[in-house]
């Protein structure tokens, strides 16, 4: 199998800022840098070249899966849900995560979102009550945890009464 | 052959329909020998036609004992003629019991929970509805400590209960009580069911021990529940 070429840093300043990152993502697969400045991207080469030892790109990615919204690649841990499971390396993928009160449930894409907002976001959806409380991974939390890929919510729905 | 002592406590609209289905699974269940006390204070009368069965009036545990006694030959019924209040609790819930809870109220509720965390070994399986939807809870302890949390752990309704026990209310209140819809009842009967064949024929515990459902929505949904350290 042919090896894939060496740059050196002086060869990767040599470029410009499209080529680069282009250069990045085609020949060595590296996701999530169009937004970045060019010394980070070159950083990244490098510390990919180097195996990932240097602060590079890992480090960058796993904080970026943290954020809400749309991620890109696929360098988070724990579980989640990709909506299209079948999608291209690099391509835009949304987490989501389950959430329920009562008899309904359903997956959202409210990783990053607090519970609180997720409450108000989804009152109406599954019939929480205002003052519910939230549960993740079957442990009660405080309204303003901030919910990560992986988790499961649940707000506590009133038992039954009568009988 | 296992021995079981079961007490069904609340011969309503969940507890009368759920008692039949029992009744029939153990007195075909070779492998079990059951004892089973029914508990209920009230009187059947004719405005339990709607949701309850009985082939007679009178009080709902001693009707109920002597129709599955016919029924279900193989099974003996006992009949407890009260309410469940602080003061009899003891009386009825024995060590190594299997309850059904079927009350209409969150005290009984309350009572009854607080009552089996001071036993050794217990399982009580609660059900309650509301209009089209409800849940069943349940709670198993084993050798004096919890698998599953009791049944106020997450539920501040039953830790702290607004209502009263049906011997506490008037006759005007007891007259209005909330309309209840039969298929709710028999949703919670069903669950009840199931939650008695995971746990005791199977020995399945696990931390999937409330299960909700609604009948609008056509769901139901088992949630987890893991208990609470002191």
């Amino acid at each position: 199998m042919a090896r894939k070429k060496r740059y050196t840093r002086n060869q990767l300043e040599a470029m410009n800022a499209k080529e680069l990152k282009r250069m990045a993502f085609n020949y060595l697969g590296l996701g999530g840098l169009s937004k970045k400045p060019k010394s980070d991207v070159v950083d990244a080469v490098i510390a990919f070249q180097d195996g990932g030892k240097a602060a590079g790109i890992a480090p960058k990615k796993a904080k970026k899966a943290k954020a809400s919204g749309p991620i890109t690649g696929l360098n988070f841990s724990g579980s989640s849900t990709l909506t299209n499971p079948a999608a291209r390396f690099g391509s835009k993928t949304t987490t989501t995560i389950h959430v329920s009160c009562g008899a309904s449930s359903g997956q959202f894409p409210v990783s990053g979102k607090t519970v609180r907002e997720v409450g108000e976001f989804l009152r109406e959806v599954l019939n929480v009550d205002r003052i519910s409380t939230g549960l993740v991974n079957g442990k009660e939390v405080d309204a303003a945890y901030v919910l990560k890929n992986g988790d499961r919510l649940e707000f506590l729905k009133p038992a039954g009464r009568k009988g | 052959m296992n021995k079981i002592y079961v007490v069904v406590i609340g011969l309503g609209g969940v507890g009368s329909i759920l008692i039949e289905r029992l009744g029939r699974f153990f007195n075909y269940n070779n492998d079990l020998e059951v004892g089973l006390l029914l508990v209920d204070g009230d009187e059947y009368e004719p405005k339990n036609y709607e949701r309850q069965e009985f082939s007679q009036m009178g009080n709902k545990s001693e009707v109920k004992a002597t129709e599955l006694e016919v029924k279900f030959p193989e099974v003996r019924v006992d009949s407890y003629d009260a309410y469940i209040n602080e003061t009899n609790t003891a009386e009825v819930i024995k060590e190594g019991d299997i309850v059904f809870l079927c009350v209409d109220n969150h005290k009984s509720r309350n009572i009854i929970s607080n009552y089996c965390k001071q036993l050794k070994d217990v399982t009580l399986i609660s059900g309650g509805n509301d209009f089209t939807d409800g849940n069943v809870q349940i709670y198993i302890r084993r050798k004096g400590v919890d698998l599953t949390p009791d049944l106020a752990a997450y539920h501040p309704e039953i830790a702290n209960p607004q209502d009263k026990l049906p011997d506490e209310l008037s006759c005007e209140q007891l007259a209005n009580a909330d309309p209840q819809l039969y298929f709710a009842n028999l949703g919670v009967a069903t669950l009840m069911c199931w939650a008695f064949y995971k746990t005791i024929i199977r020995g399945q515990v696990d931390q999937q021990s409330e299960v909700y459902f609604d009948i609008l929505q056509l769901s139901a949904n088992a949630q987890t529940r893991i208990v609470k350290t002191e």
